[in-house]
């Protein structure tokens, strides 16, 4: 018989916001008490669209029952992580990012049964670029250089690369010099 | 086509300098070959062009000198406005001089035992645009803006096979020449927010 598992997030809402703490509670039913192996819970997002999946793990916790002889792991157990301030949830053209709780526990004939909440993070709008588009500026037409007298930003530093970003913005200004 | 000037214009100069000389060498023993002598005019022609060719693109080229952009803050975060200067030096008449803010989506997939990437524009605001613009050694151009990325907009991402990319796009048509693209990567944050 294949294990049941309940898995709920215990604060559910439409947005999670980065910087929140998740919450949720997992319970394994439907098998005997020392047939599971262990209980994986991930908190992940991955891609979606036209690219290969990519995949990136927030949090994981495993629970092994031979680290836990005298504990029953199908009992309901709470997991709790903070949110990242990124990646957020995105639903692009080609490239869409999904966030979810994914549970998988292991039985010790070499079954497996998985489970997964998905749910979303940040607040990307959904139409963000369409509606932008049509507000597509031209702002003005020139007959000839114009030599302004502007004062550009100091600083100069290198290209940058469009990085994986998992963590916190760093303060203060920045300028880039990009020449091509 | 600067490449292919320079590849192939010497290749040719040098078939046509051994026709001439031997036709030269046939002419001092005194034979005639007409075959040689009927395909060294037009063969000549073309080598003369094709140098001609060579020296216009290469000052062509050189006429374009670098392109600068300058933001006023990185990383920049969505609903934030920044300054953004742009400037192009060189000897040369633009037909048209397009300065935009684009957001990318790039994807990498397998098809087969091919690895193919295909790019998207998901949005696209156009800052500047100017026609028949001259730049010349001592004034070269320069442009400065407002710079606003779209509230609730996606931030920078990159993945192995997965990226959404912020980038300023400078966009040049020449009269006569086909024009360029040029690309200057922005990085997006999302906005942060506290526990």
């Amino acid at each position: 018989m294949e294990p049941l598992i309940s898995m709920t997030i215990l604060n559910p809402r439409p947005v999670h916001h980065p910087g929140e703490l998740l919450e949720g509670e997992v319970q394994i039913d439907a098998v005997g008490e020392r047939v599971i192996r262990s209980i994986e819970t991930t908190v992940l997002w991955f891609t979606e669209g036209k690219g290969d999946e990519d995949i990136g793990v927030h949090f994981f916790e495993s629970r092994q029952q031979e680290d836990f002889p005298d504990i029953d792991l199908r009992e309901l157990h709470r997991f709790s992580t903070l949110l990242p301030q990124s990646p957020l949830s995105y639903d692009g053209k080609i490239v869409k990012i999904r966030w979810c709780v994914r549970t998988r526990v292991f039985l010790r004939d070499g079954r497996q049964a998985l489970f997964e909440e998905a749910f979303v993070l940040g607040d990307v709008q959904s139409d963000w670029s369409g509606n932008l588009q049509a507000e597509t500026k031209k702002p003005e037409t020139s007959d000839s250089a114009d030599a302004t007298e502007t004062q550009p930003p100091a600083e100069a530093a290198s290209e940058s690369s469009g990085p994986l970003l998992n963590g916190h913005p760093t303060d203060g200004s920045t300028t880039i010099n990009a020449s091509s | 086509r600067l490449l292919a000037a320079a590849l192939f214009s010497p290749l040719w100069g040098a078939a046509n300098a051994w026709m001439i000389v031997q036709a030269i060498q046939n002419a001092r023993v005194g034979s005639v070959d007409w075959l040689l002598l009927t395909a060294l005019a037009p063969f000549t022609a073309v080598s003369i062009w094709a140098v001609a060719y060579l020296f216009r693109q290469f000052l062509f080229y050189t006429a374009i000198g670098p392109t600068g952009v300058e933001v006023s803050a990185l990383p920049m975060i969505p609903g934030e406005t920044y300054q953004l200067f742009v400037s192009q030096v060189g000897r040369i008449q633009l037909k048209r001089l397009e300065i935009s803010l684009v957001c990318e989506e790039e994807a990498q997939f397998h098809q087969g035992t091919d690895i193919r990437k295909e790019t998207t524009e998901v949005f696209s605001k156009v800052l500047y645009e100017g026609v028949d613009v001259t730049i010349v050694p001592e004034q070269s151009f320069e442009k400065q803006f407002e710079l606003e990325i779209p509230n609730g907009a996606m931030h920078s991402f990159a993945s192995p096979s997965n990226a959404v990319s912020w980038r300023i796009c400078v966009a040049v048509d020449f009269p006569r020449e086909p024009g360029f693209r040029r690309k200057f990567p922005l990085v997006v944050y999302p906005k942060l927010q506290e526990a």
